[in-house]
C-alpha cells in the first residue's frame, strides 16, 4: 500500500491535480455565488436627456423562492457620458453589470439625432453587448419602455423581443438587431432600418397590463431603481403600442419613421416579404362598388440590373400569387372569405396601380433620404462592377446612386 | 525507438497545427485589411505550406533516422544549425504566446469577463508541460483520441452557420498588391508544418502512407478555408468586428437562441484545439532548446519554457494587442525566414544528399 502511494505520488500530474485542489477548492467554497456580484441584464435602454444620458437596465435577479416567477426590475443611472451613466447604474444595482445576456437594446428618438453608433460601439466593445441583441427605438423614453415591457412580461408573458421579432419577420424582413444595424451602417449607403415601438399614455384605470410598484429615487447618486413595474397609483401609466413602424437611419442618425404601408412598399422587392394586404376600392360587381382586399400569398421575383446608355436600370418582374381575403360592399352575401376568385382585367389594373403607387412612394422616401436599404448599390456592384464604379465617380459617391437608378417594375398577378 | 509516431498521428498533428491562430482572430484581421479577398491570401499561403510536405518526405527519405539538428549540422556547421534552431525556438515560443493570448481573450469574453490569468495558466501549463515530459507518442495518441471529437465540434460550428443567411462574399475588391502584401503580413500565422521538420526523426515514415499525411493536411486546410468562406458570407461587411470567427458562427445564429447557449460547443472545440496546439509548440520549443544545448535535461527545458512563457507574457507582451501587432509587424520576417526559407534549405540539402547517394550507390 505504502509503495503504491509512493508510486502514485511520483506521477507529476497527480501532484499538480492535488495542488490545484488544495489551492482552489477552499477559494471556490468560500467565495459568494456569482449572482451576488453580477447582475444579469436582459435589456438595456439609453436615453438622451437635456444635458446628460440615462442608462436603464432591465435586470433579472435570480432569487430562491417558491414560484418560478422571475424577479425583474428596471435600474437606471445618469451621467454626462454613457460610461458614467452605466457606472452609476452599476452602483445603484450594487453589482457588476454583464451585458452579454441583454436581448434588447432600446434608444430614445433624441439619441438618434446624433450618430447612435458612437454610443452603441462603446457598449459592444467594452461591456460585451452582444451584436444579436434586438435594437429598437422608442418615441418617449427607453426607460419607460423597459418598465412597460417588464409589466407586459409579468402580466401576459410577452417579451419585447418577441413583439419586435414578429415585426422583423413579417414587416422589416430583416433582423432588427445590432448586427443588422451595423451592416447597414458600414455599407456603402450607410443606411439601416431598425424597429420602432411607441409608448402611449393610458388612463390608469383602464390599464390592464401594468402593476403597481414601489419607486425609489436617488438624486445624489444619479440613479433610481423601480421594483416590479408600472407606475404608482394616480400617475398615468404607459403602454406599449406596436404599429409595425420602423426608423430609417442614415449615418447612425434618424431620417424618417416609416409606416407599415411604406415598409410594405420597400419590401415589394424582397422575396421573403409575404402576407401583405393590398386593398383596392370601387371594384365593379353587378352594379355595386366593392372594396377588395388581397393577401400576397407567394412571390417570385426575376431581377436584372444593367446599364443602358450609361445609366443604371433595375428591372424586376414580380409574379405575385394573390388570395382574396375580404370583400366589403353593400351586398351582404359577399362579406365572406373567398378562396377562389377571378382576377378580372379591372382588378388587375387596380392592383397594378396600387402596387406601383406603394413602390413609388417608398422609393421616393428612400431617394429623399439617400438611404439604400434595399441593397441596390450592392446588386449593381456585384453584377456590373466596372460600370458601377465608373458611374459612382461621376455622381459623387454611392449614396447618390439610388437617385439615378431607373426602375422598371412589372407585376404579373395571379390568383392563388 | 519507443517515442515514435505513426504517419496517421503525424497527419493529425499537422491538421491541428493548421488550425492554430486561424480560427478566431485571423479572419477578422484579414477582412479589415483586404476584405473577403483574404480567402485568396490564405489559399496562397496554404499552397506554399502544402509544398513543404513533399519536401519533408524527401528529407525523411534521405535522412531516415537523423534529427533535423544533425542534418543541419552536417551541411551548415554547428553554428549555422544553432542559429536556425534559435530562430525556430523564437518562432515556437511566439506561436504559443499568440495562441494563448487570443484564446485567453476569447474565454475572458465568454466566461468571466474579469482577469483570470492565473486560472488560465494553471489550466493550460501543467497539461502542456506534462505532454512534453511524456513524449511525442503519448501526446499524439491523445490527439488521435480527441481528433474525432474536435472535428465533430468544428464541423458542427460550420454547419450551424448554414441555418442563417449566408450570401456569397464579394471578391476581388482588393488589388493584387494588397493580396500579396497580406501574404507577407500574415506569414507568421502560417508555416505550422515546420513542427514536423523539428520532429522529423520521430516520424515512423512509410512511403505508402504518405497519402494519409496529405489527406489530413488537406482536410485541415479545407476546413479553415470553409470557415473563412462561411464567416465572410455570414457577416460580410461587419466581419472585421467579430474577433472569434469559429465561435461567432454559432453565437450569432439567432434561430438557435431559443435552444440556449450552443456556443459551449465552440468553447469546448476551441479549448481542445488550443491545448493541443500549445502542447505541440511547447514540444517544439523544448526540442529546439535541447538541440541548442544538448546537455540540458528535459526537465530543465520545460522549466526554461515556463519561465520564458511567463516573462514574455508579462514583461514583453502583457497586452494581447501587443502580440497581435507584433504578428503583423516584425514577426512576419521570422515567419518568412523560418516558414519558407528553411523548407527550401531542406530541399537543397535533400537534393545534394540524393545526388551523393546516387553517385555512391
Amino acid at each position: 500500500m505504502k509503495n503504491r502511494v509512493k508510486k502514485m505520488l511520483k506521477n507529476p500530474m497527480l501532484i499538480i491535480f492535488i495542488l490545484i485542489l488544495i489551492f482552489f477548492t477552499p477559494q471556490a467554497l468560500i467565495s459568494p455565488g456569482q449572482n451576488r456580484d453580477r447582475g444579469v441584464v436582459i435589456a438595456i435602454g439609453i436615453d438622451q436627456l437635456e444635458s446628460e444620458y440615462e442608462i436603464s437596465l432591465l435586470t433579472f435577479i435570480p432569487t430562491a423562492q417558491n414560484s418560478y416567477k422571475e424577479l425583474t426590475s428596471v435600474i437606471s443611472g445618469k451621467g454626462d457620458t454613457i460610461a458614467k451613466a452605466l457606472y452609476n447604474a452599476q452602483i445603484t444595482m450594487g453589482r457588476d453589470i454583464g451585458l452579454s445576456h441583454a436581448k434588447t437594446t432600446v434608444v430614445n428618438e433624441k439619441l438618434l439625432e446624433e450618430d447612435v453608433a458612437e454610443y452603441i460601439d462603446y457598449l459592444s466593445r467594452v461591456t460585451s453587448l452582444s451584436e444579436n441583441t434586438v435594437f429598437i427605438c422608442t418615441n418617449s423614453s427607453a426607460k419607460e419602455l423597459l418598465e412597460a415591457s417588464s409589466a407586459l412580461e409579468t402580466s401576459v408573458g410577452l417579451q419585447l423581443e418577441q413583439i419586435i421579432g414578429y415585426n422583423a419577420k413579417n414587416l422589416y424582413v430583416t433582423d432588427t438587431s445590432l448586427e443588422a444595424f451595423y451592416k447597414g451602417y458600414y455599407s456603402e449607403s450607410k443606411s439601416s432600418l431598425i424597429g420602432y415601438i411607441s409608448l402611449t399614455s393610458e388612463d390608469p384605470d383602464a390599464s390592464t397590463a401594468t402593476q403597481t410598484g414601489a419607486e425609489q429615487t436617488d438624486a445624489e447618486g444619479g440613479g433610481s431603481s423601480e421594483g416590479g413595474s408600472g407606475k404608482q397609483d394616480g400617475q398615468q401609466s404607459k403602454q406599449i403600442k406596436n404599429d409595425g413602424q420602423a426608423v430609417l437611419i442614415k449615418n447612425g442618425k434618424k431620417q424618417q419613421i416609416l409606416s407599415v404601408d411604406e415598409l410594405n412598399g420597400i419590401n415589394l422587392l424582397n422575396i421573403e416579404s409575404l402576407n401583405q394586404i393590398i386593398t383596392i376600392n370601387d371594384v365593379n360587381y353587378k352594379d355595386n362598388k366593392l372594396r377588395y382586399s388581397f393577401r400576397i400569398k407567394n412571390k417570385r421575383i426575376n431581377k436584372v440590373s444593367t446599364f443602358e446608355n450609361g445609366y443604371p436600370v433595375y428591372g424586376a418582374q414580380l409574379i405575385l400569387g394573390l388570395e382574396l381575403v375580404e370583400i366589403d360592399g353593400p351586398h351582404e352575401n359577399l362579406k365572406i372569405n373567398t378562396e377562389f376568385s377571378e382576377l378580372t382585367p379591372e382588378i388587375v389594373k387596380k392592383l397594378d396601380d396600387e402596387l406601383k403607387t406603394q413602390f413609388t412612394s417608398a422609393l421616393k422616401i428612400l431617394r429623399k433620404n439617400k438611404t439604400d436599404v434595399i441593397g441596390i448599390n450592392e446588386t449593381f456592384f456585384k453584377e456590373n462592377r466596372k460600370e458601377y464604379n465608373r458611374f459612382i465617380k461621376t455622381i459623387g459617391g454611392p449614396e447618390n446612386f439610388l437617385e439615378y437608378v431607373n426602375f422598371k417594375i412589372n407585376f404579373i398577378l395571379e390568383s392563388d | 525507438m519507443r517515442d515514435r509516431i505513426s504517419m496517421r498521428q503525424a497527419g493529425i498533428i499537422i491538421c491541428l497545427t493548421i488550425f492554430s491562430n486561424k480560427i478566431l482572430l485571423l479572419p477578422a484581421l484579414m477582412y479589415n485589411f483586404i476584405k473577403a479577398d483574404g480567402i485568396f491570401s490564405i489559399i496562397i499561403l496554404f499552397a506554399l505550406e502544402f509544398v513543404c510536405l513533399p519536401i519533408l518526405f524527401l528529407l525523411k527519405r534521405n535522412f531516415p533516422d537523423e534529427k533535423l539538428h544533425d542534418i543541419l549540422k552536417k551541411y551548415l556547421t554547428v553554428v549555422g544549425a544553432k542559429i536556425i534552431y534559435f530562430m525556430l525556438l523564437v518562432f515556437m515560443i511566439f506561436k504559443v504566446l499568440l495562441t494563448f493570448s487570443i484564446v485567453y481573450v476569447y474565454f475572458k469574453q465568454q466566461i468571466y469577463q474579469n482577469e483570470f490569468i492565473w486560472i488560465a495558466f494553471v489550466a493550460f501549463l501543467p497539461v502542456v508541460n506534462h505532454a512534453f515530459m511524456s513524449g511525442i507518442k503519448p501526446t499524439a495518441r491523445t490527439m488521435e483520441l480527441f481528433f474525432s471529437v474536435i472535428m465533430a465540434g468544428f464541423i458542427f460550428c460550420l454547419v450551424i452557420s448554414l441555418f442563417t443567411t449566408i450570401s456569397t462574399p464579394t471578391f476581388f475588391v482588393s488589388s493584387a498588391k494588397n493580396i500579396f502584401s497580406s501574404v507577407y503580413k500574415y506569414a507568421f500565422t502560417f508555416g505550422d508544418l515546420l513542427f514536423m521538420f523539428v520532429i522529423i526523426d520521430k516520424i515512423d515514415y512509410r512511403r505508402r502512407q504518405e497519402r494519409k499525411m496529405y489527406f489530413y493536411t488537406f482536410l485541415g486546410m479545407l476546413l479553415v478555408v470553409l470557415l473563412f468562406f462561411l464567416f465572410y458570407g455570414k457577416y460580410q461587411i461587419t466581419s472585421f468586428m467579430h474577433n472569434n470567427a469559429l465561435a461567432d458562427l454559432l453565437v450569432f445564429s439567432v434561430q438557435f437562441n431559443a435552444i440556449g447557449r450552443l456556443d459551449i460547443i465552440a468553447m469546448l472545440t476551441i479549448m481542445f484545439i488550443t491545448l493541443f496546439q500549445m502542447e505541440i509548440y511547447c514540444y517544439g520549443f523544448c526540442d529546439c532548446l535541447l538541440g541548442i544545448f544538448p546537455l540540458l535535461d528535459k526537465k530543465y527545458a520545460i522549466v526554461v519554457f515556463d519561465l520564458a512563457f511567463f516573462i514574455l507574457y508579462y514583461v514583453f507582451i502583457g497586452k494581447y494587442e501587443v502580440i497581435v501587432h507584433a504578428t503583423v509587424s516584425w514577426l512576419p520576417i521570422l515567419g518568412v525566414i523560418i516558414g519558407y526559407a528553411l523548407p527550401i534549405l531542406c530541399l537543397i540539402i535533400s537534393i545534394i544528399k540524393g545526388r551523393k547517394n546516387e553517385k555512391s550507390g
